[in-house]
């Protein structure tokens, strides 16, 4: 008898930063992407308020879970600071 | 031998007798208050020696009755008391002059053995009979009283001494004399303390209280004896050892001065009372205890009265002292007010002086800051005109550098060009010449003469004011919550300062653009508007590098088939800190790039960075497109050359990208210059549009 898939839990993403290291985070499918956010922010000393997340080119939302957006395993959540420029 | 040296022996053998017999202590030694008698060997007759012994001895009794071993005095003078006033001893020789000759001492202790107390004493042993002067005796003071027979005036002082009750009819009486003796003559002892005499006074005073009627009786005799005295001066001169007397430095004027009274007319007056040979004198007491010795020796009917006095001057003393400590309690209040009163005038006169010099510290500063202000607008007026003659010089040559290759071009083709194309020529540099001095005179007249401030609406003003005075920075002034784009207070101060464009300004603002653009579409149905243009966020050159193809692929999913209908893809690109915008002509498959900062020689760094960007969007459109239009999208990119330049030294590459964009918007042609005031305008419509 085969044994029953396990159901996935967890997938893990990468999120990466101009200029910055990439972290590589394991969420829980049903979190809010907001602990994502705050695991990131506080891994690195950032202020949370400051850095934004998009994922496929589109801002990601604090309520927002990671089955909500379709992420798989090995995907790039783009984190960026607000820049002034002239 | 001189006769100081004889003087010196007599002074030590007197301090000698002193010493051991007269004034015995315990330790053998010289009180000095006896040196001072015997500097005038003259005066030491003249001192009641008699009275000074006695009393010495008795006051001694007196404080050690207690503890004989402690006795101080000629203590010998007792047993001869004893022997004058019994008959213990047997009078061996009567008549003898001195008197201690009579007895023989020795037989004394012999005819006490029987008698523990002299209270034992059988009456008839006792003589009740006064003391007489002997015919002998008479004789002998006589001579000596007649040898200093002309010092016979004695100081009011000592009266109330010349007479001493001095014999009674039974010891106890004795006794008693001996006590009042001892209280007469409290002041001639020398080393008692004031204090210690005055119990001395009461404790006597108990004793025999009765003496003192006699002292009063003496004290009314006083008159009398002093008449008699003066009167019968030569009678008295066989006085007793008593009239051993002097002192003339003692005739005080506020006491009548008195004669002393000889023995016999004493006994005349006062037959209850005798005199005593050995009556004191207070002339070594006023020596002794100057000040102290004279209060006691007044009288007490005086004193009574007197004490009255005393009494009535004290009250008024304490009345006069209670009212000064009143006067005094109210002087210190009105000091107090007086001080308060003065602190208070000091504290208001520094407050003034304080206000004072702030008033011309502001003042000052007000002065400063308005000339630092005129100094700084006539720099910056210097400034900006330098900056537009640069500005000016630099569009010129730019357009000349423009038609140069073309110049060229046609340099080259002159030699095959036909006469026809030489007159299109030179129409067409007639053309550029016109177009060249309009556009300078366009940007003359347009030169930055607008105050941003101008600019500004009042709501804005007020809106902007209010959240200064807030001072939050981060506060959203503007936001989006479903694309979670926000503007912040710090983004509209960037904007009025003409400091540099925020990421989050051009994304907001091309969200902005894009929903008017959308609403201003022509609609021929129900479906959405289609648009003409649409620009993209800034970051999607970004999200697509480094990303796994599939990712890319529904990146651009998401991204870039809603904007397929448009003809005008505008990608604002943010490299380097600097704004630049690409754009895709659809149509024309072209992709055109606008730098606000022309890199006039070289390779275009920044239109280099958007290789990867236009190589996928080019990809994925052929691919999406490629069976419904027919046309394929290249990467080749023109840079293009009459893109509007920020000015020198500014930082409005973002705001000159923001114009580019709103002419595609808004459908219009695109201009070759900018001017700066342009560029303030286009600030102020974006602080309005977040400020709405």
């Amino acid at each position: 008898m085969p044994e029953p898939k396990k159901e996935k839990t967890h997938v893990t993403v990468k999120v990466q930063r101009q200029h910055a290291v990439d972290v590589f985070i394991r969420v829980r499918l049903d979190l809010p992407l907001r602990e994502l956010k705050l695991a990131y922010c506080n891994r690195l000393g950032l202020d949370c308020d400051a850095v934004r997340f998009t994922y496929n080119g589109s801002r990601i939302h604090d309520h927002e879970t990671v089955s909500d957006l379709k992420m798989e395993d090995g995907d790039v959540v783009d984190a960026w600071y607000d820049v002034l420029s002239g | 031998m001189k006769q100081q040296n004889v003087d010196d022996v007599v002074r030590l053998l007197c301090l000698y007798l002193c010493v051991m017999l007269l004034f015995s202590n315990k330790a053998n030694s010289v009180n000095w208050s006896y040196v001072h008698y015997m500097e005038d060997l003259e005066k030491v007759k003249e001192y009641d020696w008699a009275s000074a012994v006695s009393k010495y001895l008795l006051e001694s009794i007196h404080k050690n009755h207690r503890d004989i071993s402690q006795l101080k005095g000629s203590s010998i003078l007792l047993l001869y008391f004893l022997c004058e006033h019994t008959n213990l001893v047997e009078v061996k020789t009567a008549n003898r002059v001195p008197r201690l000759l009579k007895w023989k001492i020795s037989d004394l202790r012999k005819s006490l053995k029987d008698f523990t107390h002299l209270s034992q004493l059988a009456d008839d042993k006792v003589h009740n009979t006064n003391l007489e002067e002997t015919a002998d005796e008479k004789k002998i003071f006589g001579a000596l009283c007649a040898i200093d027979g002309g010092k016979r005036e004695f100081s009011g002082q000592q009266q109330h001494e010349e007479v001493q009750p001095m014999l009674t009819d039974n010891d106890t009486e004795a006794t008693a004399a001996l006590v009042l003796l001892g209280k007469k003559e409290d002041e001639i002892c020398e080393e008692e303390e004031q204090q210690k005499y005055e119990i001395h006074v009461g404790e006597e005073d108990e004793i025999c209280g009765h003496h003192g009627d006699e002292v009063q009786v003496f004290a009314e005799q006083k008159q009398n004896e002093v008449k008699v005295c003066t009167e019968q001066e030569k009678d008295k001169v066989e006085g007793n050892l008593s009239n051993l007397y002097g002192l003339n430095d003692f005739n005080s004027s506020s006491q009548p001065s008195l004669h002393l009274d000889s023995f016999g007319t004493t006994q005349e007056t006062d037959s209850g009372t005798t005199l005593v040979p050995n009556t004191l004198s207070t002339e070594e007491a006023q020596e002794t205890d100057s000040g102290t010795t004279l209060v006691p020796n007044t009288l007490e009917q005086p004193s009574d009265h007197a004490m009255e006095v005393i009494d009535k001057l004290k009250k008024q003393i304490e009345t006069l002292q209670q009212e000064k400590k009143n006067l005094e309690i109210e002087n210190m209040e009105i000091r107090q007010k007086n001080e308060e009163a003065l602190q208070s005038h000091k504290d208001e006169i520094e407050k003034l002086n304080s206000k004072l010099e702030e008033a011309q510290g502001t003042n000052e500063v007000h002065q400063v800051t308005q000339q630092a202000t005129a100094n700084k607008i006539k720099r910056l007026q210097k400034e900006k005109e330098e900056l537009e003659n640069k500005l000016l010089s630099i569009i010129v040559h730019q357009v000349t550098q423009d038609y140069a290759p073309k110049i060229d071009a046609e340099g080259k083709a002159k030699k095959q060009e036909s006469p026809t194309s030489r007159i299109l020529r030179v129409k067409e540099r007639d053309d550029r010449k016109k177009e060249k001095e309009s556009k300078a005179r366009k940007l003359k007249r347009l030169g930055g003469q607008i105050d941003m401030t101008e600019l500004i609406n009042t709501n804005a003003w007020a809106k902007i004011q209010q959240l200064w005075k807030e001072g939050k920075a981060n506060a959203a002034v503007w936001h989006v919550a479903s694309q979670i784009l926000c503007v912040e207070v710090s983004d509209i101060q960037n904007l009025l300062f003409e400091d540099p464009l925020s990421s989050r300004v051009m994304d907001s603002y091309a969200y902005v653009l894009m929903q008017d653009h959308l609403g201003a579409q022509p609609r021929f149905d129900l479906s959405t508007p289609q648009p003409k243009s649409f620009i993209f966020p800034h970051y999607l050159r970004l999200v697509i590098e480094n990303k796994s193809a599939k990712q890319v692929n529904q990146t651009l999913q998401k991204q870039v088939d809603k904007a397929l209908p448009a003809r005008f893809f505008l990608f604002s690109i943010l490299f380097q800190a600097h704004w630049t915008l690409l754009v895709l002509d659809k149509e024309q498959c072209k992709w055109k790039f606008y730098n606000p900062l022309r890199i006039r020689h070289g390779t275009d760094g920044y239109c280099g960075a958007t290789d990867n960007l236009r190589k996928v969007i080019a990809e994925y459109i052929n691919s999406q497109t490629r069976q419904m239009l027919n046309i394929k999208i290249t990467e080749e990119v023109e840079i293009v050359k009459n893109s509007p330049q920020q000015s020198s030294g500014s930082v409005d590459c973002g705001i000159v990208v923001i114009s580019i964009i709103m002419k595609y918007m808004m459908n219009e042609s695109q201009t070759s210059a900018i001017t700066t005031d342009e560029c303030r305008k286009i600030r102020a419509d974006l602080i309005h549009t977040f400020l709405k």
